[in-house]
């Protein structure tokens, strides 16, 4: 019983991750799928917001099984806009809640509705109201992806020189790929995560924030009380600011907003003006002249 | 008009960087140069191996006779004069000397962890972001529609 289990839970990862491939070998031919987003299940679909996604080509990065973190099974077929779907369900391990659930077009594999749980809730609702999948598309123009750090050797000159990038992100992220983009204003390093399910990349600057030039509807964090974070909400995908110390974090990622905020406080904060603050500054600038490194 | 740095400027810099005795704007305009200098990233990585290396050696003992018969004597001499002394007078000596140096320590850290940021102000332009992580990881784990464009 608990092989037949086993055997299960891998062919739905495994159907899981052969329907990404495939579906997004879909997006490689260049088409344009226009789609809406809805509210969230059994909620009117907000006809003010239309959402073109003109899928870049993708660069090849390596997997991560998320069998390790989630229990992936197969639900039930489903019909959506009249075709065919297998459904998908994403637990976290050991956990009866739902973490995820994606409709796989059972004829190409593409992804045609995502819904993401939040302590049992649905908390984000994605999905195709209309989709061509044959329809000739214009060819779409490819991101300058910088730089890669490739080597070992690079990622800890980086970190000595002081540019924070974890090997790992709470939620069993794991680092998958780190991109220096000189041609970008304040010259960022992109390090990317995944957990098999979800990506988030934490893009390093030096510096401070010019919070007063962001793109409006940003809006500060409640559950980030020890600093000054800015997020904007109902966006895909998520995305979130805040200062470090002499450095500028920006996360942006289809994570769930809990585990967002859960990446974002395992990351230092800028040091605040208090009284205390200034003084355990100073003595570590003074510790740091005395005995350096 | 900004100012233009090469790597010959900022090759003396790398070591004050790797010891942490870089801060502000030095620091963040030379971590800034290392994102699109390969080689000051190489030189650095030597830095940073070479002062590996050099903290892997052993710690070797002071021979012994190294110091002179004077500093023995000299020791042995402060110690007799201590010796005569008040034990309340030199108490209270320690703990005012000692409650003295405390508070000169903090108002001088006060002052050295205030006073003006020093680190630049950087632009942060976030939707270059989400289009920069939609190319990267378009084609991994589950796709998810990207925000490119909006249309009323």
């Amino acid at each position: 019983m608990a092989s037949e289990t086993a055997e299960s839970s891998r062919d739905a990862t495994a159907l899981l991750q052969q329907s990404a491939i495939r579906s997004a070998a879909t997006a490689l031919a260049g088409q344009t799928l226009v789609m809406e987003w809805p509210d969230g299940p059994g909620q009117p679909s907000r006809t003010s917001r239309e959402v073109v996604s003109s899928s870049p080509v993708p660069a090849v990065v390596t997997g991560v099984d998320p069998s390790g973190k989630y229990d992936i099974t197969v639900g039930a077929t489903e019909h959506i806009m009249d075709r065919l779907c297998i459904r998908i369900d994403v637990r976290l391990a050991g956990s009866q809640q739902l973490r995820e659930q994606v409709w796989v077009d059972d004829l190409s594999g593409v992804f045609l509705r995502r819904e993401t749980f939040e302590n049992g809730q649905p908390s984000r609702s994605v999905a195709y109201l209309s989709l061509d999948i044959d329809a000739p598309g214009t060819q779409p123009s490819r991101m300058d992806e910088g730089r890669e750090v490739s080597s070992p050797q690079q990622l800890a000159a980086l970190r000595s020189a002081g540019w924070l990038v974890p090997a790992e992100l709470p939620g069993s992220y794991e680092l998958r790929r780190v991109y220096a983009h000189a041609g970008i204003v304040g010259m960022p390093l992109q390090a990317v995560y995944s957990d098999g399910l979800y990506s988030v990349s934490l893009f390093i600057q030096s510096g401070r924030p010019d919070l007063g030039h962001l793109p409006p509807g940003a809006q500060e964090v409640g559950e980030l009380s020890d600093r000054r974070a800015v997020e904007w909400s109902g966006q895909l995908p998520s995305r979130m600011v805040w200062a470090g110390p002499d450095q500028v974090f920006t996360l942006v990622g289809d994570a769930p907003h809990d585990e967002i905020i859960t990446i974002a406080r395992s990351l230092p904060a800028a040091d605040s003006d208090s009284l205390l603050s200034r003084v355990r500054t100073g003595l570590r600038r003074m510790v740091q002249a005395i005995l350096p490194g | 008009m900004t100012e233009r740095h090469t790597c010959a400027d900022h090759e003396p810099e790398l070591s004050a960087l790797l010891d942490g005795r870089l801060s502000g704007h030095a620091a963040a305009r030379l971590r800034a140069h290392l994102v699109d200098c390969p080689g000051c990233l190489a030189e650095l990585e030597g830095l940073r191996r070479a002062r590996s290396l050099l903290r892997s050696l052993p710690v070797r003992e002071v021979p012994a006779g190294l110091y002179t018969s004077s500093v023995v004597t000299a020791r042995s001499t402060e110690q007799v004069a201590e010796s005569h002394a008040s034990p309340l007078l030199s108490t209270r000596r320690l703990v005012g000397t000692a409650a003295v140096t405390t508070i000169a320590v903090m108002v001088v850290a006060f002052g050295v962890g205030g006073g003006p940021v020093a680190a630049p102000t950087v632009r942060v332009d976030v939707q270059t972001f989400v289009q920069q992580h939609g190319s990267v990881v378009g084609g991994q784990a589950i796709p998810a529609p990207v925000l490119i464009a909006e249309h009323p």
